[in-house]
């Protein structure tokens, strides 16, 4: 395991005790997996814009195809 | 009541028939109503499609589009056309619980936008539909009329349900990953999941809101070409159907990896039936982040949900369902770094498939990994839908054939931003065949003069003890 899937790991502990239910524990369990991937996805962080298609965005698009 | 001419209950007719008959004066809203009131008190014990409605305010509704038509004034094909709404979309004056106890007693007093453009074309809302828990995980009562043993789809579980049980002949549900594309496919309907934001969710209940999006099921593309043009946003600039050839995509993987055989068969052969209709087809190569892309939407979308339901889940935790408390449980724990990361991604995927379509006109795919699965504990998986809701372009389904046990299989089509009309135009020409399948009868089914349901049906609690392993968005 490198640093990067530690941190996750740790982050995505399931609880113990009585909270940790079987559903919590896969859900827990799936999104590390996801994020683990998404960390090791190769794009530059730097670079890439963080928003979403917003509106603005897609007013442009639809102009351009306009 | 059947019509003179046809012999055939008025339930049965396509939205842009019965239109047509309303039109020109054959039959009149209120008729129209009735029947499908009737329709309802006669199966909905069957499907249990509806929240609650509003029979009453309808009839009145449809008395009042009847004296419009008196006086001359046609308001479109939507005048006197009952529907159902999802009930996380706001009706003034109408309980919405969203399939919840939390908001269980909470009365809109406004329409939320949709349904305002809705009242505006003259349709007439018959009441809420059943949607599963905050539109998430945990599963309405709602059952697929096709065969009542297996889950309808969802989260618009009422509306699908609803259409295709002839209950009203177009309804309103909003989709996350895929929550129109899919219970619309399982139940044999067509449903259309428009671009992002090209129909309003101002007054729609957020699940996660860069992924929301609010859109119709109907009988027929051209059914479901009738409500979006009444629902979409005016402002918005789209491209106007084109007319043949389509250049139609078929990607090279994703869609097929887990899919059920016979739904690549009827898949394929829907395709081959758009081919000869004059479609020309063509194998394409998705990008590179394509399947990265959808899974930081996952991330985001999880983040999201977490975002809007805190406060509720910190002071009312018993009033989730156990999958959707480990959804917002997951959402908070994701690191911001994550979600940064996710964002990134999720936007330079949704770059790199705007290349797609200078290739091709379409993207074809399988709606769904096969037909409904059976029991009613979760309500199947998003997968094939997720990517276009993700991504915020337009989405659309119809029906293209049957599984081995009669239950229906659905075609996916996809494009650019703000080209919903294309889909709708290139579906269209698989609507004659839907047009001609025989209504679903029920056993107890009476279709002679019936009461009509005057006061609302509470809905029933989410069965919070069933086993919930797959998403449901």
């Amino acid at each position: 395991m490198n640093r990067s899937e530690d941190w996750i790991a740790r982050v995505f502990q399931a609880d113990s005790g009585a909270e940790a239910d079987a559903v919590l524990q896969e859900e827990l369990a799936s999104v590390a997996g996801m994020l683990s991937r998404l960390h090791h996805t190769p794009i530059d962080p730097a670079t890439e814009p963080i928003t979403t298609p917003d509106l603005a965005t897609l007013r442009e698009t639809s102009d351009e195809h306009a | 009541m059947s019509t003179p001419s046809t012999g055939r209950y008025l339930w049965q007719f396509t939205l842009g028939e019965v239109a047509a008959l309303i039109r020109d004066r054959e039959v009149s809203p209120i008729e129209v109503t009735r029947a499908s009131l009737e329709r309802i008190e006669q199966t909905d014990s069957h499907v249990l499609a509806w929240a609650r409605l509003c029979a009453e305010r309808a009839l009145d509704d449809a008395k009042r589009m009847e004296e419009l038509l008196r006086a001359g004034k046609y308001l479109g094909p939507l005048h006197g056309i009952p529907v159902g709404i999802k009930d996380i979309i706001q009706t003034a004056g109408v309980e919405m619980s969203a399939g919840s106890r939390i908001l269980a007693g909470f009365v809109p007093t406004e329409d939320a936008e949709v349904v305002r453009r809705l009242r505006l074309a003259g349709a007439v809302i018959l009441g809420k539909t059943a949607t599963t828990q905050f539109a998430l995980f945990d599963p309405a009562p709602t059952r697929n009329p096709h065969n009542l043993a297996h889950t309808p789809g969802g989260s618009s579980s009422g509306s699908a349900a609803a259409v295709a049980a002839h209950h009203c002949f177009a309804a309103i549900g909003s989709q996350t990953l895929g929550s129109i594309l899919r219970p619309a496919a399982y139940c044999g309907v067509a449903g259309l999941k428009p671009t992002y934001d090209l129909v309003s969710r101002k007054g729609v209940l957020p699940l996660a809101w860069s992924m929301d999006h609010v859109g119709p099921i109907a009988r027929t593309s051209g059914d479901l070409l009738a409500v979006w043009n009444a629902i979409r946003r005016p402002d918005k600039q789209i491209r106007e159907a084109k007319g043949l050839p389509y250049i139609v995509g078929v990607p090279d993987r994703f869609f097929f990896e887990k899919t059920d055989p016979a739904m690549v068969q009827a898949f394929r052969a829907a395709v081959g039936r758009l081919e000869n209709a004059g479609a020309a087809v063509r194998e394409v190569r998705l990008p590179s982040l394509f399947e990265a892309g959808v899974e930081a939407g996952y991330v985001v979308m999880r983040v999201e949900i977490a975002t809007f339901h805190q406060q509720w889940f910190f002071s009312r935790p018993d009033g989730y369902g156990p999958k959707l408390r480990a959804v917002i449980e997951s959402g908070l724990r994701i690191p911001a770094v994550s979600y940064v990361r996710a964002q990134q991604i999720r936007r330079a995927a949704a770059e790199q498939i705007r290349q797609l379509w200078k290739g091709i006109d379409v993207l074809a795919t399988p709606a769904a990994l096969g037909a409904a699965p059976q029991g009613l504990g979760s309500t199947g998986d998003p997968i094939l839908t997720s990517p276009f809701t993700i991504f915020g372009v337009p989405s659309l389904t119809v029906p293209a054939g049957w599984s081995s046990a009669g239950l229906p299989l659905g075609l996916q089509l996809a494009a650019d931003y703000f080209h919903d009309a294309w889909l709708l135009e290139l579906g269209a020409m698989l609507d004659a065949e839907i047009s001609a399948r025989p209504p679903i009868d029920f056993p107890a089914a009476r279709h002679g003069p019936a009461a009509v349901t005057s006061s609302a049906k509470p809905q029933e609690e989410p069965n919070e003890g069933q086993d919930r392993t797959e998403a449901a968005y």
